[in-house]
């Protein structure tokens, strides 16, 4: 019954589901990020002018340079000339 | 001095910068610290309750807390690491060997940013680390609660020790105790904080009262004509269940939630009575709601209101039996939630729970024996399909055999899940149902909304029918996604992977290597179906509002609207296409691909669909023109990309294809202006005075109004006929389109000056000359016609008048 209840107010929550990060490669060149989401760390590729949607619950992004930022789901990163930034 | 000023104020800067780094360095410590104190409490508490699931599940929210915490933490470096990629960006890379050196405060900032940056990088790094000793931690307590599950439903307990006198005493106990607790807390209440209870009651009485008499009086009103009794439709009945369930349960639970809320906030309960209210209200409310849906859906006393076929006793015998189930499962449930309260022995729990899984069994093999349907032919009883009928004993069965045979968790599980996936289970059939019957043509008109939409924004009868369907559509998705992840979290999925489960559903169906995402389609579809309406709205308003009043011509009119309609409708199609998540540049490889079967096979339509275009831009004619293309002749219809509609002077309309119309000659009578001429053709009899005729017809002409004057009418002696003078009245008239009526109007004048004047209109005349040796030829051998024969050759030559009249020459109209 309590679970119920609980249950109740998660499908009531899910409405607000999460929203992925898009992360857009506008270089000529493919990028390999490793990312953090949920306690599994996994590496992603990126092709040359592809866009990726990741970790819609939050994740730890380290990006081609060495950069480290935090992505909390619903941002839109921009990788430009190996640099990312984030809108 | 100035360079010496410079180099004081970057110094400043700079150490500012540190100074303001060291500190926020500090605070971020401080906060790792704190999160690294509280994921360690967190996998301390896990080890110190490793059977206690109530527990587990408290810590797991806490884990979840402390893994967004850490997002939110790294995310707060954001701005900073912004500030300080863009400042490294505009002070550039190190000057390389060779290249002259770079001034030393530009390197001390460079060194000092770079330094704090990978400061920011450690302290992400620390979090990146301490979010996956909780996320391990979060799987942990997901494991360690799967085995308590499992132990709490396969462990075995001997049922015939705990039916014992000492528990059943205990029993009694529990809920003297119950009844002790919350009475002597209220008489506490009652004598020394009279005010505060009185003012809780008080208003606790006063807003509900507000409460139920906003929400029932007037939605029930509302929704009240149900009420009244007279034949319902399907669809009012579901409706009816569905509110007649929704809108008293709500308003109690708003109630019971205010007066929590009221008795809490004065104090007037507080500890363990304070739990027991609680207890109380979630089970009150539980079976409140429970009830009213079991009554709405077999509407036990009103058979006129029943959603379903069942006979008269039997409905009311299985809403005895749910209702009666629902009891006792909620009876459980709230002894309970009070044996945790006062941590009575485990004994009378498993006692209480075995009698409840017996119960509640029981009550299911009643409710699976219910003959619920009417046998058509003969009027007799029938028992549920067996797809039904056989589950409802297995389950039953399983239910009290777990029980019996002491298996009292799995007996209470599968008893709680029997009734709560039941309940949810059937509150979804009736919105399908709701769904469905909404679907059928005509349902929607009947109702009150379909008649409030109707009243209000006039919809006609066809824009409801199709709003029908794309409500029951609506409907049957809102079922699925509530329902479905209820009844998956019931049982026992995680809620990260329900979500996860959703959100994927929507946004990547991964197929082969093509990834779908239903969200994206119906998002594209929602913009093209914006895009049309917009397109739409534009065209009008650019008609109405510019073109009209800029008195453009009608064609330009018609042209730049239809035009414009293309072009909106292709720009919406792209924005929806691409937005779906189709890639455009693929789409035009196909279209590549296409170019050449189009060359071949589609040839006829493009050449069309061109010469549309081509129609529209340079305008040959307009919608409204009279056109005279090959065969056909007649008025303009329609102008669209393929062919052009042309509606002939029978009415029949013509849909003549577009390159015919760019390809061979057309006529337009009415192409700048609507000015025409009309010839009439007249013949006179060899001897009338030509001059007098000719004069005669200039004059008949300067008569009739609708002649112009300029050009001059006049008339042109054609021909020496073979019986007549022939002349030609040629006159010009305004609009072309009345020329028939102008020239059938001139004939008759013609014909009554003509008679006036004396003036005769000669039939065609032929001269038939015959020889006489040819008549004797042709009589000699005809015996009984000598009569003939002498008439005949007296005759030698004759006029044999044959004609059928004056033939003017059609005018063209």
């Amino acid at each position: 019954m309590k679970s119920l209840i609980a249950a109740i107010f998660i499908v009531a929550g899910l409405g607000g589901a999460a929203q992925a990060a898009t992360i857009i490669n506008t270089d000529g060149q493919d990028y390999s990020l490793q990312i953090t989401e949920g306690g599994a760390q996994s590496e992603i590729g990126i092709a040359a002018g592809q866009s990726v949607s990741v970790c819609p619950a939050g994740c730890f992004v380290t990006m081609p340079n060495g950069d480290r930022e935090t992505l909390s789901g619903g941002e839109t990163v921009e990788i430009v000339n190996g640099k990312a930034t984030i809108k | 001095m100035p360079k010496f000023l410079t180099r004081i104020l970057l110094l400043i800067v700079v150490a500012a910068f540190a100074l303001g780094g060291a500190s926020a360095q500090q605070a971020t410590e401080s906060r790792t610290a704190a999160l690294q104190k509280s994921i360690a409490k967190i996998e301390a508490d896990i080890e110190k309750s490793l059977a206690n699931d109530d527990r587990l599940v408290m810590i797991r929210v806490e884990a979840d807390k402390l893994v967004k915490e850490l997002i939110d933490f790294g995310v707060s470096f954001r701005p900073e690491l912004g500030t300080i990629n863009k400042r490294l960006g505009e002070l550039g890379q190190p000057p390389k060997e060779g290249e002259p050196a770079e001034p030393p405060e530009v390197t001390a900032e460079r060194s000092s940013l770079l330094a704090r940056k990978a400061a920011i990088n450690v302290e992400l790094g620390a979090a990146e680390k301490l979010s996956i000793r909780a996320n391990e931690a979060i799987s942990r307590i997901g494991d360690l609660r799967r085995d308590i599950f499992a132990n709490t439903l396969f462990r075995r307990t001997p049922i015939a020790a705990i039916f014992v006198d000492e528990n059943v005493q205990a029993f009694r106990n529990d809920l003297r105790q119950f009844w002790r607790t919350l009475s002597s807390r209220i008489q506490f209440v009652w004598n020394f904080r009279t005010n505060a209870f009185l003012a809780a009651t008080g208003l606790t009485v006063l807003l509900s009262t507000v409460v139920w008499f906003l929400l029932h009086r007037t939605l029930g009103r509302f929704f009240g004509y149900w009420v009244q009794a007279g034949e319902l439709s399907y669809f009012s009945r579901l409706s009816r269940a569905f509110w007649s369930t929704l809108i008293p349960s709500l308003t109690l639970c708003a109630n019971l939630g205010i007066a929590y809320w009221l008795f809490f906030n004065f104090g007037i309960f507080s500890g363990q009575s304070l739990e027991l209210v609680q207890a109380l209200l979630v089970s009150i409310a539980a079976f409140y709601f429970i009830a009213r849906l079991v009554l709405a859906l077999f509407s036990p006393w009103r058979p006129d209101l029943r959603i379903t076929r069942f006979r008269d006793p039997a409905a009311r015998a299985l809403f005895a039996l749910t209702l009666g189930m629902a009891l006792v499962y909620i009876l459980d449930f709230f002894m309970n939630w009070v044996s945790g309260i006062f941590s009575s022995s485990l004994a009378v729990t498993v006692a209480q729970t075995v009698i409840a899984s017996l119960l509640i069994g029981i009550l299911l093999l009643m409710a699976a024996m219910v003959k619920p349907y009417t046998d058509k032919n003969t009027g007799e009883p029938v028992q549920w399909p067996a797809i039904i009928r056989i589950p409802l004993i297995l389950l039953a069965a399983f239910v009290i055999g777990a029980a019996l045979s002491g298996y009292i968790g799995l007996a209470r599980f599968s008893a709680g899940q029997i009734i709560v996936t039941g309940a949810i289970i059937a509150t979804m059939l009736i919105g399908l149902q709701s769904g469905r019957a909404l679907a059928t043509a005509g349902t929607l008109q009947g109702s009150a909304l379909g008649r409030f939409l109707q009243g209000r924004f006039g919809f006609n009868e066809v824009s409801l029918d199709q709003l029908s369907v794309v409500l029951s559509l609506a409907i049957y998705m809102l079922v699925a996604l509530i329902g479905l992840p209820l009844i998956a979290l019931q049982w026992g999925f995680n809620r990260v992977d329900v979500s996860n489960f959703i959100y994927r559903l929507f946004t990547n169906i991964q197929i082969g290597s093509i990834n779908i995402s239903l969200f994206a389609i119906l998002f594209g579809a929602l913009l093209f179906i914006l895009g049309y309406v917009l397109t739409r709205q534009f065209q009008a308003w650019l008609d109405r509002n510019v073109m009209a009043r800029s008195r453009v011509d009608e064609g330009v009119r018609n042209s730049i609207s239809t035009v414009t309609g293309y072009l909106g409708i292709g720009i919406a199609a792209v924005i929806g296409v691409s937005a779906a998540g189709f890639n455009l540049s693929s789409l035009a490889f196909v279209a590549g691909a296409l170019s050449l079967g189009i060359g071949f096979g589609l040839q006829n339509i493009v050449n069309n669909f061109v010469s549309g275009l081509i129609l529209l831009a340079e305008r040959p004619f307009k919608v409204g023109d009279w056109i005279v293309a090959g065969q056909t002749a007649g008025t303009v219809k329609r102008i669209s990309v393929r062919a052009t509609e042309i509606e002939t002077f029978q009415k029949q309309t013509v849909i003549l294809p577009n390159s015919d119309l760019i390809n061979q000659a057309v006529g337009n009578w009415t192409h700048r202006n609507h000015m025409g001429r009309v010839d009439i053709a007249v013949g006179v009899a060899y001897g009338t005075n030509p001059r007098q005729v000719h004069d005669l017809l200039l004059e008949l002409a300067a008569a009739d109004p609708s002649v112009l004057k300029v050009p001059a009418p006049f008339v042109v002696f054609t021909a020496f006929g073979d019986s007549a003078l022939s002349f030609e009245l040629r006159f010009h008239v305004r609009d072309v389109l009345e020329g028939s009526v102008i020239a059938t109007r001139m004939r008759f004048a013609i014909i009554d000056a003509f008679e006036a004047r004396g003036i005769q209109m000669p039939f065609p005349q032929r001269d038939l000359n015959l020889k006489s040796d040819d008549l004797q030829k042709l009589f000699g051998d005809l015996q009984p016609a000598p009569k003939q024969a002498k008439n005949g050759s007296k005759a030698k030559s004759g006029r044999v008048a044959r004609g059928t009249g004056t033939r003017p020459k059609p005018a063209k109209a």
